[in-house]
Order: C-alpha cells, then sequence, then structure tokens
C-alpha cells in the first residue's frame, strides 16, 4: 500500500536528494581531521597498569571547593563527558572554578584478565583518591561516577567513607532488576564466568553490539539517515563523528570484572539483595552516609529511572536528593540543555555542602 | 615457464618454512624446529598434491564433478590432518559447530518473525487517517524506523527471544573455545607455550601486582604513622 499524499515524482526527486546530501556528508567526513580524546587541556598526574588519572586545567577562577574526582563506567570511554566546547560537562564544571579529576580506566591487557572488582574499587580507585587527596592536602573528595561507575563509586564509598565527603551519582544502576531494564532481562542467563575464561578479556566489540540492539533501528538506519540532513555542515559533521567514535570505541573488559559485574549486578543484584562482598568486606548502601546527589535521565533506556531511583531510602546519607534531567542517557551530557543546566546543578550542590 | 607452475611454489613454500624454523631464535628446542620445517614442508606438499589433483579433475569436465567433489574432500581432509600432527577431537569440533549453525539459524528464524511483525505495524500505520499526513520518504522511513522498534521492543524481553540470544552466544563462545583448543594442542607439537601456561603466568602477574600494593600501602600507612 502506498500513502496517497506520496507522490511518485516528489519520492524520486526526495531520494535523489538525499542520496546526494549523504554523499556530500561522507565526502566531508573523509575530511575532517582526527578526533581526539576530549577538548579540555589535562596533564597525566599518575598512571599504573594503563590506567590513567588526568587533572583538568582551570577555566576560571578556583570556587575553593573540594576536587571533583570523576570514575567512568569500565565500558565506553570518558570522551563523552567532553565531548567538544559546546558539549562538555567537565568544561562547565571548569568555568563554575571546580578542579576536575577524571580516571581513564584505559585498554585492559591480554595479561589483565584477572583483574577483578576489588582491584579496580579498593586498587586503583583508592589509588587515585590518594593521588588527589595529597595534591589539594584534603583528607576527602567530591566524587562523581557515571554510570557503572556510579555503581563503582557507590561500593568505593561503602567501604571508605571517610574519604567521600559528597557523592555525585550520574544515570547509576542501583536496582538492576527493575521491569524495563532490557539489559537486564539479556544477561541474566549470560555464563559470563565462561565467556570470561574462553575471551580472557571481553571484547569492547561485544559489548557494542549488545547496547545497540536496544534500539537496533533507530541506532543504526535512523542515524544514519539523519547523517544527510547534516548535508555539509562541518560543525554537525563533526558533532556526529565524535559520536561515532565514541559509540563504536568501546574498551575491552578485563575478563574477571566482567564476570563479577554480571553476576553480582546484573544477575543477583546484590546492592538491593544484599551479599555483596569486595576483599572480604561487606558492601552495604547503608554504609554510604556522605550527602549524595543522584542525577538520572528520564528517557534512558540504558538504565532506566527507577533502576537509578531505587537509591532513595536505601543509603545511611541523611542528605540524599535526586535529580531528573528531560534527556537520554547520552543526551543527559550533550543535549541542548546540558551544557548549562548539568554543571550548574553539580557546581551548586557541591557549593552548598 | 615451466610445465608445473605449482612446482616452484612448492619449492619457495619449502624454503620459507625451512628458512621459518631455521631463523628462530635460542631458547627453542632443535626438536622444535625439526616440526616447524616438517610441518611446513608437509603443509606444502599436500596443498601442492590439491592443487595437481584439481587440475586433474578439473580437465575431466563437468560430467566428472562427482569424482572432483570426492578428490576435494579427501585432499581437504588430509590437508586439515597432517600425518605428523594430533588435532584434538574432531567429532567434538563438528558438534560445537551444529550447535552454533543451529543457534543462528533459530535466532535467525526469530529476527524473520520480527521483521514480519514490523511489516504488519507498519502497513496497519499506514492503513490510519493519519498516514495522510506522511507526505515525503522521510516520513515514511520515519514510520517504518517507529513500527520497527516497536515490532522489537515487543520481542526483545520475550523469553523465547532472550533464550535464543544467550544460546547464539554461548555456541558462539564455545566455537571460539574449540578453535583456540585447536591451536593449542597444533602450537603444543611444536613446543610453543599454550594457554593454559599463559594463563597460568598472567594470574601469577595478578597476584604478585596485588602483593605489591599492599605493600606499598602498609609502608605509607607505616610511615604516615598509622596503626
Amino acid at each position: 500500500m502506498t500513502p496517497s499524499a506520496l507522490d511518485p515524482a516528489a519520492v524520486q526527486s526526495e531520494l535523489l536528494g538525499s542520496w546526494r546530501r549523504l554523499a556530500a556528508a561522507i565526502a566531508a567526513l573523509t575530511e575532517l581531521p582526527a578526533v581526539g580524546p576530549g577538548c579540555s587541556a589535562r596533564d597525566e598526574a599518575w598512571r599504573e597498569d594503563g590506567v590513567v588519572l588526568y587533572r583538568y586545567r582551570p577555566l576560571g577562577p578556583p570556587a575553593d571547593l573540594p576536587p571533583v574526582l570523576i570514575c567512568y563506567a569500565l565500558v565506553n570511554r570518558p570522551g563523552m563527558l567532553d565531548l567538544q566546547p559546546d558539549r562538555s560537562l567537565i568544561r562547565g564544571l571548569l568555568a563554575r572554578g571546580l578542579t576536575v579529576w577524571l580516571i581513564d580506566w584505559g585498554d585492559p591487557a591480554p595479561a589483565d584478565r584477572y583483574r577483578d572488582l576489588d582491584d579496580y574499587i579498593n586498587g586503583y580507585l583508592d589509588r587515585c583518591v590518594d593521588v588527589v587527596c595529597a595534591a589539594h592536602g584534603v583528607p576527602a573528595v567530591n566524587l562523581m561516577g557515571v554510570c557503572q561507575g556510579g555503581t563503582l563509586a557507590l561500593c568505593y564509598t561503602a567501604l571508605h567513607g571517610a574519604r567521600v565527603r559528597n557523592l555525585i551519582t550520574m544515570v547509576t544502576p542501583v536496582d538492576f532488576h527493575t521491569p524495563d531494564n532490557l539489559l537486564t532481562r539479556w544477561a541474566r542467563g549470560l555464563d559470563a564466568g565462561r565467556m570470561a575464561e574462553v575471551y580472557g578479556n571481553i571484547p569492547g566489540a561485544l559489548l557494542n553490539a549488545a547496547f545497540l540492539a536496544l534500539r537496533p533501528l533507530r541506532l543504526s538506519s535512523g542515524k544514519y539517515a539523519r547523517l544527510a540532513a547534516a548535508d555539509a555542515d562541518q560543525q554537525a559533521l563533526a558533532t556526529f563523528l565524535r559520536m561515532e567514535r565514541w559509540i563504536l570505541d568501546s574498551p575491552d573488559q578485563a575478563g574477571a570484572a566482567f564476570a563479577q559485574f554480571i553476576r553480582w549486578f546484573f544477575q543477583e543484584n546484590r546492592l538491593i539483595n544484599g551479599g555483596l562482598e569486595l576483599a572480604g568486606r561487606p558492601v552495604e548502601l547503608g554504609q554510604v552516609r556522605c550527602p549524595i546527589l543522584n542525577v538520572y535521565a528520564t528517557r534512558d533506556h540504558l538504565v532506566p529511572p527507577a533502576a537509578s531511583l531505587a537509591l532513595e531510602g536505601r543509603t545511611g546519607s541523611a542528605d540524599c536528593s535526586s535529580h531528573g534531567i528531560e534527556a537520554g542517557h547520552i543526551g543527559i551530557y550533550v543535549g541542548g540543555q546540558a551544557p548549562e543546566l548539568l554543571p550548574g546543578l553539580i557546581a551548586g550542590w557541591c557549593s552548598a555542602r | 615457464m615451466t610445465a608445473d607452475p605449482t612446482a616452484a611454489w612448492l619449492e619457495q613454500q619449502q624454503e620459507f618454512w625451512s628458512r621459518l624454523a631455521a631463523g628462530q631464535g635460542g631458547g627453542v628446542p632443535p626438536e622444535t624446529l625439526q616440526r616447524l620445517a616438517d610441518f611446513g614442508s608437509q603443509y606444502a606438499s599436500l596443498t601442492h598434491e590439491f592443487w595437481q589433483r584439481f587440475a586433474a579433475g578439473g580437465s575431466a569436465g563437468p560430467a566428472d564433478s562427482a569424482g572432483l567433489q570426492a578428490l576435494f574432500l579427501a585432499a581437504y581432509q588430509q590437508a586439515l590432518r597432517p600425518a605428523s600432527l594430533q588435532l584434538p577431537d574432531h567429532g567434538h569440533h563438528v558438534a560445537v559447530l551444529v550447535r552454533l549453525q543451529q543457534a543462528t539459524h533459530a535466532f535467525g528464524q526469530l529476527l524473520v518473525a520480527i521483521a514480519a511483525d514490523a511489516a504488519a505495524r507498519l502497513m496497519a500505520a499506514l492503513a490510519t487517517p493519519s498516514a495522510d499526513r506522511i507526505v515525503s520518504v522521510a516520513g515514511l522511513h520515519e514510520l517504518w524506523l517507529e513500527s520497527g522498534e516497536q515490532a522489537w521492543a515487543a520481542a526483545a524481553p520475550r523469553a523465547d527471544f532472550v533464550a535464543a540470544q544467550q544460546e547464539l552466544l554461548a555456541a558462539l563462545t564455545e566455537w571460539r573455545a574449540v578453535q583456540m583448543e585447536a591451536l593449542d594442542a597444533l602450537g603444543r607439537q611444536f613446543g610453543l607455550t599454550g594457554r593454559a601456561e599463559q594463563d597460568e603466568l598472567y594470574q601469577e602477574l595478578q597476584t604478585l601486582r596485588r602483593r605489591v600494593r599492599e605493600l606499598e600501602r602498609a609502608l605509607r600507612d607505616r610511615e604516615a604513622g598509622s596503626p
């Protein structure tokens, strides 16, 4: 059946025009310079086994607040937080006088396949906190966990409460068993231990495929059809290229940590059900007593709002507030209102504490 | 120009394997080098024979296609299982491959069903009065995307979809495992380190890293006067 409003001649003309624009966009893409990992100036402050701690250079007068340490997810790379000058959470924080540090987990080497969550949380993350505290002469940091990094940050804060002054969790899964969590449905029967045994480190491309499969048409055909609309707009194409790089350039996952995360969080939902232990110590949300700002995205298809909102009432904090932003999982950082809204929210919240 | 162009290829291959074996650094046992050279030579001979049979069968014309197929099969099996090498259980490999094919087929069937559902949704949408508002291909494409996503969203959480997807992933993982076992078995016959030995070292390395960091932490605490 063909909609009566579609005129064959107009269809032909539209299709030709679309293909021409798409061809022009692809040609222009090939001329663009290589995309870097971020847009803000930073210095490497510490490195261990490929994990790197960066300190960003200030953009504005200091706000005299404790430093913010960003703990990103192990999946994907943190470049999304500093995509380009007009879409950068990090620049927004720097412009408000905050000192920003970022952990880049890097790419696990084949020899890192036995690196587990204890190594990440009680190891690298703790040593990054050491470095930041020493640099500023403070006993505790403002810890900001992003997505899976928020889950790691919650575990860290539960175990090392004295070292976290304030905790900011961004689009962070807490309850992995909310009914609308498609990833969990897919992951529940996964033999992640066997995968780690066979693959060693889990290929980043495999995780990419899973993320894209959540909305396969919108994230493939839909996205590339929109590319034609960008035509030869250099700015729009540069943004497209940066996003593509970020989406498709996912690091491999250390096998042991991946298997633990799938089993303990996706399958057994231990943050909610209990039973989570790291290095023989129980990890309980009730042990998190510092002020918490829990930011979630109302249209998040990866971490449904309910998965983040589950934090409320489960911690030992007397100052825990949740804040929803009208955006998707990524749009929260790079969407139209994000550059102003999110940094302003975080800076204001930190300065009040 | 020689009468048999593959003869020159055979000679070059044998020389390549011989040089490769001779070029291995110290620490590689002489018997390993010999096996490497033997394997290369044997591999080259088999390939040469294969091509000769191919040429002979081919000249017989299409009428002898069954014979050619048999020759192909024999040469292929021989090439895959050189006499001097012992590969892991072939039957297990076949079973895993069949499992992967079945899993791929089952998942493919589900994708076909989702595509059919998407098409039905698109047709239903086009039959509504609001479809008159679609005046461009872009609008039609958008409706197709929406129909497809709806069909996907309806199917993706279902138990049969989840089971098929997990079976496909498990089958892929097992296929990868048998490939690695085969490579390991091959490597072991040349005296090369296998995956198990490598993993043992990786595990030990990780244990040592943890121990070093514990000691560093203890030292820092001690210097800071902590208990």
